[in-house]
Formats: structure tokens, sequence, C-alpha cells
């Protein structure tokens, strides 16, 4: 099932009422054949009600099917991603991920 | 026979500070700020307040204990003044004592204000109640966060209605998106910034399936009401009185956490609670009858769950209500959180009851500007206190006198 997504500006903050994250790094990883993407972000949570904390984090949208071929009506490009719903492949992409990347968290949307 | 309060209290005065930072006052200051705008909204004189609830809830780092940092700051002329607190509903709480005291005939004029000021305490978040706890909270919530304990509210719900993971988290997406969307209209929200669903989805996660715009923050400020009977209020020559159609407060009796009856989905507080509401209120289908509401939005998904323990959307049907737009400001449905909610006009514990209906008293009055609703009729305001599997739930219904 492909599915749209729209590339998000890096190095802007974006900022909730208990902190704020930047998108630091749009990357493109090798997987089988194919390649997968994957953001890297940083984020500080510095006055949510459960306190301090923060950290480094990626987010998978799936696997390349159609790379930036339009932009929407915002001017974001957008790319055709497969989202990876296997647990066990998304296993094998967090180890990746991890062992390019210091995060502390892999999710896949 | 008890016969309720609807249209017995009249609201003849509100104010509401600006929420958020707000380094450059103290709690005094922010009670002066709220009461001077209720006063004047009021046009009445200090000196005829006959009592007042001051609602706030983390005392010890704040205001101190008793209500005299209400009675001083104010200068109120030697009145009885209380000091109640009962978690999120606390400035609710207020607001049901200074109604009842006028209901009851007690008073002809009360005055109900909340306030926190969390900001200076060198924390970023909530403080840790320590000692203060008492000697059973440590068992109720050992080791605990808020946002632990309420992800799992959101995988109990979507395990129960069969809602794909990814699909709660868009549903909860735009419930955020939706209340930043109001913020950026209202000059006191604390947070005004519109951000994008999909802005929301890359976030970071804080407890799966909850991410950073998926939970409220800390803020600073306070608000305040003047309440009284409608005679009085319309011998004081005010029209077009806003009443006070219910106000019901339930608490966790023990079952959810006790025994293996409820199944951690929802909030059987919020849901008996609002019944009781409507039923003061002479409410029969509030879908159709209720026209806005201010709901605790400590969590996206409280929010969500909550729609249906209002018994708004249907069991399982408040992803597809929120999706298709029914709680938006423009969305042809019940405008939800139309000054920004917890999660952007901010969350100073004591005070967010009263900024609720803060926000339902300038809607019914016509006076939201930008973010006015057409021709409400009933508002509903909901708090949320403590964790889904033990709470503090308070509803209150105004609306037009008289309707």
């Amino acid at each position: 099932m492909a599915q749209e997504y729209v590339h998000q500006p890096l190095n802007q903050e974006v900022t909730a009422i208990g902190g704020h994250y930047v998108l630091v790094q749009e990357a493109r990883l090798p997987f089988e054949g194919r390649e997968v993407l994957y953001l890297v972000g940083h984020a500080a949570f510095d006055t949510t009600c459960c306190g301090a904390g923060g950290g480094a984090y990626a987010l998978v949208p799936g696997i390349i099917l159609a790379w930036k071929d339009r932009t929407n009506s915002e001017g974001l490009p957008v790319s055709l991603v497969e989202p990876i719903l296997d647990r066990t492949i998304q296993q094998q992409i967090r180890h990746l991920v991890q062992r390019k990347e210091v995060v502390q968290q892999v999710r896949f949307l | 026979m008890a016969t309720g309060i609807r249209d017995k209290v009249a609201i003849i005065g509100m104010g509401c500070t600006k929420f958020g930072e707000r380094w450059e006052m103290g709690a005094e200051e922010l009670m002066v700020e709220a009461f001077e705008e209720a006063i004047d909204d009021a046009g009445i004189d200090r000196d005829e307040v006959q009592a007042a609830w001051l609602g706030t809830c983390l005392e010890e780092v704040n205001v101190g204990k008793s209500a005299l940092p209400l009675s001083l700051t104010l200068r109120l002329p030697k009145i009885p003044v209380t000091r109640v607190e009962n978690y999120c509903a606390t400035g609710t709480e207020a607001f049901r004592g200074a109604c009842y005291a006028v209901a009851s005939g007690a008073y002809d004029i009360a005055l109900a204000l909340g306030v926190e000021k969390l900001k200076d305490i060198g924390y970023g978040g909530l403080p840790n109640w320590g000692a203060s706890a008492g000697t059973l909270t440590w068992q109720w919530m050992p080791n605990l966060t808020a946002p632990g304990a309420f992800a799992q509210l959101a995988s109990a719900y979507a395990a129960k209605h069969g809602i794909a993971g990814n699909d709660l988290k868009r549903a909860m997406a735009h419930v955020s998106a939706k209340s930043h969307a109001n913020a950026v209209l209202n000059p006191k929200a604390h947070l005004r910034k519109a951000v994008t669903v999909d802005q929301v989805m890359a976030s970071p996660i804080i407890a799966y399936p909850l991410g950073l715009f998926d939970c409220c923050g800390v803020s600073d400020g306070a608000a305040c009401a003047i309440v009284t009977t409608p005679d009085i209020a319309r011998g004081l020559g005010k029209v077009d009185l806003v009443s006070v159609k219910a106000l019901q407060l339930a608490l966790s009796s023990g079952e959810e956490m006790g025994y293996n009856d409820w199944d951690g989905d929802h909030f059987l507080t919020t849901s008996k609670c609002s019944k009781m509401a409507y039923e003061e209120a002479g409410i029969a289908n509030p879908r159709d009858e209720i026209s806005m509401m201010e709901v605790h939005d400590c969590f996206s998904i409280t929010e969500l769950v909550t729609m249906e323990d209002l018994h708004i959307s249907e069991r399982g049907g408040a992803v597809r209500d929120i999706i298709d737009g029914f709680y938006n400001l423009d969305g042809g449905g019940i405008p939800c959180q139309p000054d920004g909610g917890l999660k952007c006009f901010g969350h100073p514990i004591g005070a967010s009851g009263l900024r609720m209906l803060y926000e339902m008293y300038l809607q019914l009055h016509g006076r939201a500007g930008e973010r006015q609703i057409p021709d409400p009729r009933y508002g509903l305001t909901h708090n949320l206190g403590g964790m889904p599997y033990m709470n503090v739930c308070s509803v209150t219904i105004v609306g037009r006198h008289g309707e």
C-alpha cells in the first residue's frame, strides 16, 4: 500500500507547548535492492507536565517508490513510499539505522 | 428533592490573564490581572463581593496554604474566603463553591478565582509531590508518569475498537492541529502557532503512541468569575444573561484500578458525570444541543476518548468524527477547544477550569473575536484530574439564561 510522504523542511524548529523538535537530516538507506527513506530529528522537552528531557530520533516513512515527483499546495516536495509494516523488517531496518545514527527512537510512520 | 442548579446562578463578570511563561509576574499579580478584568466586566465594586473561593493545586510551591493569598492580594474586606483543590478540576471546584453559595441564598455575590504559578520553581514539569503526597498515593501511582498512563489508554482504545496504531496517531494529530489553529486566533493563548498534521506526525515519541504534540505543557495564569442570582444581575442592569445549567463532579471509586471490569479504554467518571450534567441541564441529545466545548486535552487521546464519554461521538466513532472535522471551529459540528485548549492556551492547573468557562462566557456574549461561534446556545466544559484509572472529573454547562 503506497502512501505519500510530504517532505518537511530541515533545520526548522517546530514548537509545541511542551518543547520543540528540529529535523536535521533526510537519508536514503539501501535495503534489499531498494531504498528506505528515513529522517533524523533532535528534540527537547523542557516544559511538559512530566518534566524535562530530550534526545535524537529517527522516522522511517517507508521504502521509496517515487522520489519527490511532485509538490503539494504549500510547495513542499512529495514522495511516494511504501510503509514498512512487517515487524521483522522493521527490526532489521531499526538496527541498520541505529548503526548509522545515534538515535534513541526509530519510529515507522 | 434536589432540583439542581439550572438557571439559579448567573455569571456577571469574568477575567483571564494571558497564559504562558509569565516571568514578569508572581501569582499575586496574575490574580490581580484576572480579577480586575472580571470586576470591570461585572460593573460592581470589590466590596460587593460577599464570599470568595480560591483554586490552586500545587500551593506548596506556588501561593502557599490557606485562602489568605487571595484575600490579602485583593484586599477583600474580611469576608469568607475558602481555598479548594481537586487536581485539574480545581478551578471548576472554586466555581462550584461560589455558585452553590449563591444558589443556596447564603450570599448574593460570590467570586471564584483560580491561579497557578509554576514557572519559577526551577523545574520544567509538575513538581514531585514528595512528602505532600499522602500515605497511599505512592501505592496508587507507583513510578508512573502521566504520559505513560495516558499512552496505555490509547493502546487500550485502539485494541478495543480495532484501530490501527498509525490511524489512531493520525486522528490524534488532527486533534492537536485543530487546537493549534484555534489558538492562533486567541491573543491570550500561551502558544499561537499553527502546525500541520504532518508536522505533528513527525514529532518524537514521549510515551508511545503519544508524541510531543500530544502532550500539554505547564503555564502560568489566572482566571476569575463573579456570580450572582439572575434577579440581582438584572437589577445591576445586565441583559442577555449567561447562567449555569449544570455543575457535576464524579470521582473514581477505586473500581477501575482495583478490579478487572474496566478495560482501560475510556473514563468511567466522565461517562457518568456528563450524563448527570445533561440531566441537570435538561439536555436530551448532547450531539444536537451542545454548541461548543472546552475539554481537558491534557493529552490528545484524552480529548478523543472524552468525545465518546461525553456521549457526543458514538463508541469507537470519535476517530471518524475528528477526521471529518466535526470538532473543528468551522466544521459544522461542535467546535471543541475554540480557545486553543490546554495544549495551546496553556494549563496552569488551578486556573484551567475557569479559563474554559471564560471562553464559553465570551462566546455566549458574542465577544470571542475571530474565533466567534455563530449563535451558541449551550457551552460545556470538562476537567479531568489524575490518571485514567483514578481521576476527578467535572462537567459544567452554561448557556443563555432561560433557554
